[in-house]
């Protein structure tokens, strides 16, 4: 799903490749402009703007998910006669009514935030990390070392990404962690050939070449010189990140492959499909559905401002 | 699309001799590749909990029966046996025999795989049509109140789970509305036997389109992004502004100049995606019951049966690294300025 | 950095002053028993079974309240038989089932195979390793009774036996509750375990309406074709259709003749059996007692087959020539005619006679002698038999289609719109609620229809291990089960009570001993008393301790 982005950065960083660096902008060299660049696009990007508030509602939702849960997640509910709640539509105590074991959804969706963002975020750092390092070092060193991580790029490419997590959730016993793994066993490939692409551009640079010159280590060139400049690509890279893997998560625990004990809102879909009442529970499916919508959205808009950052030809416009 | 598809007057004019040798070297490399994930799959179904033998058989038969059984399909051999086995057959392009169906891997691959193909290839069909043509409206329309509704209509898409939105479209369009069918791929009894009566058929394409729509709208997003980012960028370019000087019609200018150039990267990240979309079908598949591979590798996977899914894996790694081939062949052979 | 040092500090003297108290307390527990082992319960997927999965998470919950720590972990059905089946016998309790599959009305699977402690070992069906040479007594005498009234006794009174000891506890049972278009068909019977596509009404159902060959949802794929291959009842539910048997099950259970005349019981390891005459196979060769030799002398040569255990009594076939065929036992073998004739198909043997390893063969286009004659299998998506013009039995309609889908969501959509007639499987309980709501008139069509189940979802011990090797323990587990919330909230009230120790239930009229007293209600109260009585005692931190012994 990211692909989108990734596709365009492949693809222009291919171009770049293919034609010089002179076509491909580098990213800017001081974060700090970058922020800057980026919060006064806030103010003519209207998308970005609600992207960002959606954002900040939703990691203030996930931070908070204990608090503002107003029950367990499997706790059962009872009417004052004694009955169990069981599938009721939303009601003030309930606003997202009850599961057919009278268990409140408005909790899981909250605590289903948390686990989303973690998700996201877990994975996120631990693929633009993996990815980074070995796309700065193939961009760096090239020859043979290049050839041989790209070729190792190549070979994750070929995987087919929802099958190969579906093999691995079944081969882990299933959990979190090993969903989180599974992603980022496959999705640092991307990062890696787009920051090495960027890499190739930029450690042509003259300054870059003066540092050579003047002595400095490979390792210092590498992260003092060259990193800074690939790190709003990888910070734009991190936030489609999150959204495959959230998505991921979703999917996996939709067909049943995911931690049934954790509150998720895969999970919370899965359990409506599984029991039978997901045609009639309205509000069992919606919340859950539309919470992904609404936080894959939002990382997309605030992505696209950032991206206008990264690459200054679309701020122009 | 009366369009020439992008670029081609490029090329035409100044042509490289087209390099055998670059498609030779990635395919050969492609067979390694084949090979190495090959093994991957393969050792790691044998790391996977869970005795094949449990899911082949009832579990009031005796515990000799359990290993004659593992005997048979040679589960008991060494691993190294086994491998060798399992790679002298794959060179072979035997895949074995499933040990759910009792039937060659390749046979049940072979039944499944063109239902995955046409489903994915109709959406892909599906969301380039609308995706280029709504991409270069959306170029033309930048800064408007319509661009940016375009933008977050194909976003949101993106954004919603494929399994959800499949749910959504069958309530609305099959249960409320009985437009079409929900499940499945043809009506029961259906009696077409050969692949064009199959896959050529009214009924067939009844039931094509829900699942097709929602794999669509997903894909969606990838070429109308891209062509809209591909639109600016060629705008901005000097011909086009020529033209405009020229003072041709604004959509003479937006299709006839702007359209055609912009669409190398799409037409390009098109074999990408497809390459990369190819294992998301099992969701949709599980959703309309649709009979294909990404279906049969979910249950393969749960039931331990080792040759197909592994057969299934494969094949479909290598539909993925055809189509990443493509993509890079497409592209040389669009842009006249790479050489090899 | 200075935060760090401090955060280390204050942990340190923490630890020193909580630690220092739980010496003292540590030494007073010394004198008590072993902690009870934190246990683990392999339960099922939700997806797979959500009543089992939720009954193991409140057991967890329950038993958490008594200081015992049990991980109930959700476990794939595969892995979980692997860890049940295996040689290590490693696992503490696990929930699983028994079908009620028509055959199990004897009750020799029930009683011997699952009970008796020759089936303890490793790969034996008595996963809860329960051994009692008092119980195995009466199991192995009612094994090779054949007078009926007098095996009815040892099985009575081997439930008595169950129920005290508790080898396992018995959640609940599922009634098979199934739905078919009374629209368009007509005297459909819901079998006890078998549900409407049963033997039966294929044959004695009738078309109403337009449609004469009925569409039967499934959700579960049918994996093959092949009788030597074919695993699962599934697979098995349209075989025999297609292919015949010497006896089938009535509608009561009672065993008829069917491609037999009639049987005679020479004597306890003697069986003949009388051909009928004038049956042919679907490609038109006649029916012969050397097909029928040839079919169960080719599952006695395979040791792995569905049908292995209902073959391994017999000694030989013979042919006594009037269409007379003999069984010759290997030792008296009481369930040999309501299952071994009931269930082996008999099998062209011009067909399969040439062929080397049968389990290996595709079996492309079966042809058999049964009721229906296959005419297409499509993988994934459909069966279609037609009905056998030169049956010897009346068949109302002209053929059915078994359609395979993918989820029971995808079938309910269909069940409404009118694209299926019957259900093959048990109708989840939030399914049979729309139905009946049938909320907008959509389900008018449907009838739903109830048998009660014979088998049964139990919560599994290893009985070998503590503290499941306390039957105080096990028993008090069984108070710890809310029966109630299983039977009427997550089975919607579809199914029957489970208890300590049931493995009969009262479905099964005539085994079932109904004067057995089931344990089979929530009582925590009462578990912890039992737990108390038998030396079980809680300890300064309310973990409970084993007895000291």
């Amino acid at each position: 799903m990211q692909k989108v982005k990734q596709l365009i950065q492949y693809i222009t960083s291919y171009i770049a490749q293919r034609r010089g660096p002179s076509r491909r902008p580098a990213g800017r060299r001081n974060n700090q402009s970058f922020f800057s660049v980026f919060l006064s696009s806030l103010k003519s990007d209207r998308l970005a703007l609600i992207g960002v508030v959606l954002l900040v509602f939703f990691i203030f939702v996930g931070v908070f998910a204990d608090s503002l849960a107003p029950h367990g997640p499997r706790d059962r509910h009872y009417h004052d006669e004694g009955g169990i709640k069981r599938l009721e539509s939303p009601t003030w105590d309930h606003p997202f009514g009850t599961t057919d074991v009278g268990r409140d959804i408005f909790s899981q969706v909250i605590l289903g935030t948390r686990t989303a963002l973690i998700v996201g975020f877990l994975a996120a750092v631990l693929v633009t990390f993996v990815g980074t390092v070995v796309g700065i070092v193939s961009g760096y060193f090239g020859g043979m070392v290049d050839t041989v991580l790209m070729r190792i790029v190549d070979f994750f490419y070929a995987i087919p990404f929802i099958p190969f997590v579906i093999v691995l959730a079944a081969i882990m016993q299933p959990s979190l962690w090993n969903v989180i793994l599974a992603v980022s066993m496959l999705s640092w490939r991307t990062v890696a050939r787009i920051v090495r692409s960027q890499v190739l551009s930029i450690s042509k640079r003259p300054y870059i070449k003066a540092a050579k010159v003047a002595g400095a280590g490979h390792l210092r060139i590498m992260f003092r010189y060259i990193l800074p400049n690939v790190v709003p690509l990888v910070l734009l890279e991190m936030a489609f990140m999150v959204n495959w893997t959230i998505m991921a998560e979703a999917s996996i625990a939709f067909l049943g492959f995911g931690d049934p004990r954790v509150t998720s809102w895969g999970q919370i879909l899965h359990m409506n499909s599984v029991s039978g009442y997901s045609r009639v529970a309205w509000w069992w499916n919606v919340p859950p559905g539309v919470a992904i919508i609404l936080l894959l959205v939002s990382i997309f808009f605030v992505a696209r401002s950032l991206e206008a950052v990264v690459d200054p030809r679309l701020r122009k416009r | 699309m009366k369009k020439n598809s992008a670029g081609m007057h490029l090329t035409d004019s100044k042509r490289k001799p087209f390099v055998i040798g670059y498609i030779f070297r990635r395919l050969l490399i492609m067979v390694i590749m084949i090979l190495l994930v090959s093994t991957m799959i393969f050792l790691l179904f044998r790391t996977m909990p869970g005795d094949p033998t449990a899911s082949m058989v009832d579990p009031s038969i005796p515990q000799e029966a359990r290993q004659a059984l593992l005997e048979r399909y040679g589960l008991h051999e060494s691993l190294w046996t086994q491998y060798k086995i399992f790679m002298g057959d794959l060179l072979r392009f035997d895949f074995g025999t499933s040990y759910f169906y009792n039937r060659p891997v390749s046979r049940v691959i072979g039944d499944r795989l063109p239902a995955t193909l046409i489903l994915m290839l109709t959406a892909m069909l599906f969301a380039y049509i609308i995706g280029v043509f709504g991409g270069a409206w959306m170029a033309w329309k930048r800064g408007t109140r319509l661009e940016s509704a375009g933008v977050a209509f194909s976003l949101v898409f993106r954004s919603a789970p494929t399994f959800w939105v499949g749910l959504m479209v069958i309530m609305l369009f099959a249960v409320r509305l009985g437009w079409f069918p929900a499940q499945g791929m043809r009506s029961t009894g259906y009696e077409g036997t050969t692949f064009g009566e199959i896959f050529l058929s009214l009924d067939f394409l009844r039931h094509l389109v829900l699942p097709a729509l929602t794999a669509g709208l997903y894909f969606l997003a990838t070429p109308t992004l891209i062509m809209r980012n591909s639109m600016l960028e060629v705008m901005s370019e000097d011909y086009i502004e020529m033209a405009h000087a020229k003072g041709l019609p604004e959509r003479r200018v937006l299709y006839r100049h702007a359209a055609r150039n912009a669409l190398l990267p799409v037409v390009t990240a098109g074999a990408l995606f497809v390459g990369a979309a190819i294992g998301g079908q099992v969701l949709i598949e599980v959703v309309f019951s649709w009979p294909g591979l990404g279906r049969e590798i979910v249950q393969a996977v749960t039931r331990s049966d080792y040759p197909l899914a592994q057969g299934s894996f494969i094949i479909l790694s290598t539909v993925v690294m055809v189509m990443n081939l493509i993509a890079d062949v497409l592209y040389a052979f669009l842009d006249p300025r790479i050489t090899y | 950095m200075k935060k760090m040092v401090i955060l280390v500090v204050l942990l340190t003297a923490t630890m020193v002053v909580f630690g220092g108290g739980r010496a003292e307390q540590d030494a007073a527990d010394a004198e008590m028993g072993a902690l009870v082992p934190e246990l683990t319960l392999r339960s099922s997927l939700p997806e797979s079974n959500l009543v089992n999965y939720e009954m193991a998470q409140e057991l967890s919950d329950e038993l958490a309240k008594l200081g015992v720590t049990l991980n109930a972990q959700p476990t794939d059905f595969s892995v979980l038989l692997d860890v049940i089946y295996g040689e290590e016998m490693d696992y503490d309790a696990y929930t699983i089932g028994w079908s009620g599959r028509v055959e199990r009305l004897d009750p020799d699977m029930f009683i011997y195979s699952i009970n008796h402690s020759s089936n303890a070992n490793p790969g034996g069906n008595n996963t809860s390793r329960y051994v009692n040479p008092e119980f195995d007594a009466l199991a192995d005498a009612q094994r090779s009774e054949m007078d009926i009234a007098a095996r009815r006794e040892y099985v009575w009174e081997a439930q008595r036996i169950l129920a005290e000891d508790v080898p396992r506890i018995t959640l609940y049972s599922r009634s098979n509750v199934q739905t078919y278009n009374h629209e368009r068909f007509t005297g459909l019977e819901n079998m006890s375990g078998e549900g409407l596509f049963n033997e039966w009404s294929p044959m004695v159902m009738e078309a109403i309406g337009e449609r004469t060959v009925p569409v039967v949802a499934s959700n579960v794929n049918i994996t093959n074709l092949n009788p030597f291959g074919a695993r699962s009842v599934y697979d098995w539910r349209n075989l025999r259709l297609i292919y015949d048997k010497l006896v089938r099950l009535s509608v009561d259970v009672e065993p008829t003749p069917w491609a037999a005349t009639s049987w005679e019981v020479v004597d306890d390891t003697t069986i003949d059996v009388t051909l009928r005459e004038g049956m042919n196979f679907h490609d038109g060769r006649p029916v012969t007692p050397e097909d029928v030799k040839f079919s169960y002398e080719a599952f006695m040569s395979l040791p792995d087959s569905y049908f292995a255990a209902f073959v391994q009594p017999i000694d030989s076939v013979e042919l006594l020539g009037n269409n007379v065929i003999r069984f010759n036992m290997e030792y008296a073998y009481a369930p040999f005619i309501t299952t071994t004739l009931t269930q082996i198909p008999i099998l062209p043997k011009h067909i399969w006679e040439g062929i080397g390893d049968y389990t290996q063969y595709y079996n492309e286009h079966p042809v058999g002698s049964g009721p229906f004659e296959f005419v297409r299998f499509r993988n994934g998506e459909e069966l279609v038999a037609t009905k056998y013009e030169d049956y010897f039995h009346p068949v109302n309609i002209d053929g059915f289609v078994f359609k395979i889908y993918a989820s029971p969501e995808g079938v309910l959509t269909d069940l409404e719109l009118g694209v299926v007639d019957m259900v093959s499987y048990d109708l989840i309980p939030a399914h049979i609620n729309q139905i009946k709501d049938n909320d907008g008139g959509r389900y008018s069509h449907l009838t739903i229809t109830e048998a009660p189940d014979i088998g049964f979802f139990y919560i599994g011990m290893n009985n070998n291990r503590p503290p499941f090797n306390n039957k105080a323990f096990r028993v008090a587990l069984s108070y710890l089960v809310d029966y109630d919330y299983a039977l009427d909230v997550l089975l919607d009230g579809y199914g029957s009570r489970g208890g300590a120790g049931l493995v009969i239930n009262a479905a099964n009229e005539f085994w079932h001993n109904p004067e057995v007293p089931i344990h089979n209600t929530y009582n925590p109260e009462r578990a912890r008393q039992i737990l108390a009585e038998a030396g079980f005692t809680w300890d300064s931190q309310g973990r409970m301790r084993m007895p000291l012994e």
